[in-house]
């Protein structure tokens, strides 16, 4: 007997049919009694290492899965939309700090996560965490989850090659300090050779600057401060320090890895460093070893912090969830258990943790986890709202036309007139998209 | 009437609707309902059933005055219009050359241009970020052999979209060139036979009789490109994680993304969205007159 459509669609019915009966006889994966939603695969190994000691504690299984970040957002994003209560929502997720803005867009009551600044200070954990951190993860007195992380930053340089330029690095007190550092360096190594890894079409660094000197593009009242005088001051700064006659620094390209071989290569001799990148240092550029040295940031004035912070992770409980108790039981207990930490954890008693007392030979035996923690206790207030990557966005773009009037020519004094002037505008922008897009 | 009889009519004035309805559920599912669910949230400022609030044309009268939103359709348009400047005349050329009869191998290499299309977009974006990537990239050492300073393709406000653009035509050339294949396989032998008695040289053939041949398909590839142009999303946005140094890479469906998935406004998105069909709409329209006009249609 012949198929009539033939052999080859009787073939792939026949496989749809044998994939949908595998399909449906899988049946679902029973749900643990605490799903844990961890974007990197150090955090979900670390909390899966966990297991065993939560259920003997509290008898309750928990499983950790790893999400990718932008999955983690969809599907949060389409439950919270939704309305979702159900099995399917996690217990505890992980939100990286360039995602958290959206979740914080409704009004603090509308907010998907569970509120626990009530839990936190039930079981009296408010002093365990840096103060700033948690800050981070608030929105109108509410607090929405716990921080994982400081990411204290640092400035990393080629101890070896400045040396030879005859300049001490571990002396300088202020960016102009920093500034005229580096143009000895280039005096001496030629101009191929730049002194610092600074990039001319991305905010990122002109941003960390900001925070040292206490300015959030948009506070907790949503209030715009791109047209502070400190911003304009830092900007005209920065662009001076990557184009024009007094520039010191070179983009090596967008990620870690070019930024590590570029220093490697000596094509630039510093970077800004959160911690998590020293770890990244270790692994892309193994034959820096014992070249680099480690130093707090520059500053512009006495008062501003020695430090910035570069990312960030907070673990939450999406409102959808099932048994909130239960969930922040698990909460607690992966967020003040000691793991092994790749970078500076925000518990501040693991900072007791051995590894971060260390000399590390990497560094020339310098004692790299101390001075994080230093800088920890330092670290500047950073707030996030909705409108903060609008802000940063847009701060990229005035340093990207200020970097260009710079290379056409353009003097100091016009160069601040219009700095100002984009400023100016940008900050009416963004106010604009705020109350058009605000909830509040 | 007998049962069978009857069974026979329901099934002969049924059958087309039965045929249909499986189209008609998953179409109504998965594209009527959210297109239309899309134009309502178009009109509020919504974050989730919770939180909406209707604001009218609002969101639209905004989009108007968005230098964000008109920035991203400038770059989209002349990314549109280079890609096209290119592509047409790159792929007719490979078609005119894998058509002709001194070429050998030629299935091997029509299969060989033909198959970059059958590559995903992130993955050919992920592909030349590791090529174009400043200090260990390829296509920078072969410049540096060559004794041409490197360039910041990825890292350059002015490079970053040429990258996308190099990105997208290898993706897409030897689509359309299959199309021109097979239409300059249609043409008639005997036209070019006529023009040569008549005394034609190449480009004569080609200007009278390969041209007016391929008008049809041209035109329909020129539509298709400006649509995918428009379209523009993954590549740029995987190749420059985003819009990229300076918002350079920043086109029209990426703005739609990051306002609907990074800052959650689903309805400005929204509107976004429909501005979008509505500029298709346009130069689709616009297209269609203008060859109608040249006797192109």
């Amino acid at each position: 007997m012949q198929f009539p459509l033939g052999k080859a669609v009787l073939v792939m019915i026949l496989l749809a049919a044998v994939g949908a009966v595998g399909v449906l006889m899988q049946g679902a994966r029973p749900r643990a009694d605490i799903e844990v939603w961890a974007f990197t695969s150090d955090q979900t190994n670390a909390w899966q290492a966990l297991n065993s000691d939560f259920y003997a504690i509290t008898g309750k299984k928990m499983r950790v899965k790893q999400v990718s970040t932008q999955a983690i957002d969809i599907r949060l994003v389409s439950m919270m939309m939704s309305g979702e209560q159900s099995k399917i929502v996690p217990d505890i997720v992980t939100i990286e700090v360039g995602s958290v803005g959206k979740y914080f867009r409704p009004p603090a009551d509308d907010v998907g996560f569970v509120p626990i600044e009530n839990f936190l200070k039930r079981d009296g954990l408010e002093e365990l965490f840096v103060k700033t951190r948690l800050k981070l993860w608030s929105k109108g007195g509410h607090l929405f989850g716990l921080p994982l992380d400081v990411h204290p930053v640092m400035l990393t340089y080629r101890k070896d090659l400045y040396a030879q330029a005859g300049i001490d690095l571990a002396k300088i007190k202020s960016w102009a300090d920093f500034q005229n550092a580096g143009l000895t360096y280039q005096k001496y190594w030629g101009p191929e050779k730049f002194a610092a890894e600074l990039p001319a079409a991305s905010a990122d660094v002109l941003y960390m600057m900001l925070l040292q000197r206490g300015v959030n593009l948009v506070d907790e009242n949503n209030h715009v401060c791109l047209n502070d005088p400190r911003v304009l001051d830092t900007l005209m700064f920065y662009t001076q320090m990557v184009a024009g006659q007094k520039k010191i620094g070179q983009s090596a390209g967008g990620n870690t890895i070019a930024r590590v071989r570029a220093l490697v290569d000596g094509d630039v001799a510093a970077m800004i460093t959160p911690d998590w990148e020293v770890q990244q240092i270790k692994q892309w550029g193994p034959e820096l070893a014992n070249k680099l040295a480690v130093i707090a940031l520059p500053r512009f004035d006495e008062s501003d912090c020695p430090t910035s912070t570069w990312g960030g992770t907070m673990v939450a409980i999406p409102r959808g969830c099932q048994d909130v108790d239960s969930a922040w039981q698990a909460l607690k207990f992966l967020t003040t258990s000691n793991t092994n930490y790749d970078t500076l954890p925000a518990l501040k008693s693991a900072w007791n943790n051995p590894g971060f007392h260390q000399p590390d030979p990497f560094f020339s035996n310098e004692r790299v986890g101390e001075l994080e923690i230093k800088l920890a206790g330092e670290l500047p207030n950073r707030i996030i709202t909705p409108f903060t990557t609008i802000a940063t966005g847009e701060l990229s773009l005035v340093l990207h036309r200020a970097v260009r009037a710079v290379q056409n020519g353009e003097s100091l004094p016009e160069l601040e007139i219009h700095c100002r002037q984009w400023l100016q505008s940008t900050n009416d922008d963004v106010e604009k998209y705020i109350r058009f897009g605000g909830f509040e | 009437m007998t049962p069978r009889d009857r069974w026979w009519r329901w099934q002969s004035r049924n059958a087309p609707y039965l045929f249909l309805l499986p189209f008609a559920l998953v179409f109504g599912l998965f594209m009527a309902y959210p297109l239309g669910r899309s134009l309502i949230l178009s009109f509020y400022k919504a974050i989730g059933p919770k939180r909406m609030e209707f604001v009218g044309s609002g969101n639209f009268r905004f989009l108007l005055h968005d230098w964000v939103f008109w920035w991203s359709v400038a770059n989209t348009a002349a990314f549109t219009i280079a890609f096209l400047i290119v592509q047409i005349p790159l792929s007719l050329g490979l078609a005119l050359l894998l058509n002709s009869r001194w070429v050998k191998a030629r299935n091997w290499f029509r299969f060989a241009f033909f198959s970059t299309h059958l590559t995903g977009q992130v993955f050919v974006a992920i592909i030349f970020g590791v090529l174009l990537e400043s200090r260990g990239g390829l296509v920078n050492h072969v410049l540096a052999a060559l004794g041409i300073a490197p360039i910041g393709w990825l890292s350059d406000p002015n490079w970053i979209m040429v990258s996308v653009l190099i990105a997208a035509l290898w993706l897409s050339v030897g689509f359309a060139m299959i199309y021109f294949l097979a239409t300059l396989q249609g043409v008639d032998p005997e036209f070019y036979e006529a023009a040569s008695v008549d005394g034609a040289g190449k480009l004569s053939k080609f200007w009278h009789v390969t041209l007016p041949s391929i008008s049809k398909v041209l035109n329909l590839l020129i539509f298709m490109g400006i649509v995918a142009g428009l379209q523009l999303f993954e590549l740029p946005y995987v190749l420059n994680q985003g819009p990229g140094p300076g918002g350079r890479g920043m086109t029209i469906v990426m703005y739609l993304f990051i306002t609907g998935f990074d800052a959650g406004d689903l309805g400005y998105a929204s509107a976004i969205g429909w501005m979008l069909v509505i500029m298709v709409a346009i130069v689709g329209v616009i297209q269609y007159r203008l060859l109608k006009r040249l006797g192109a249609m």
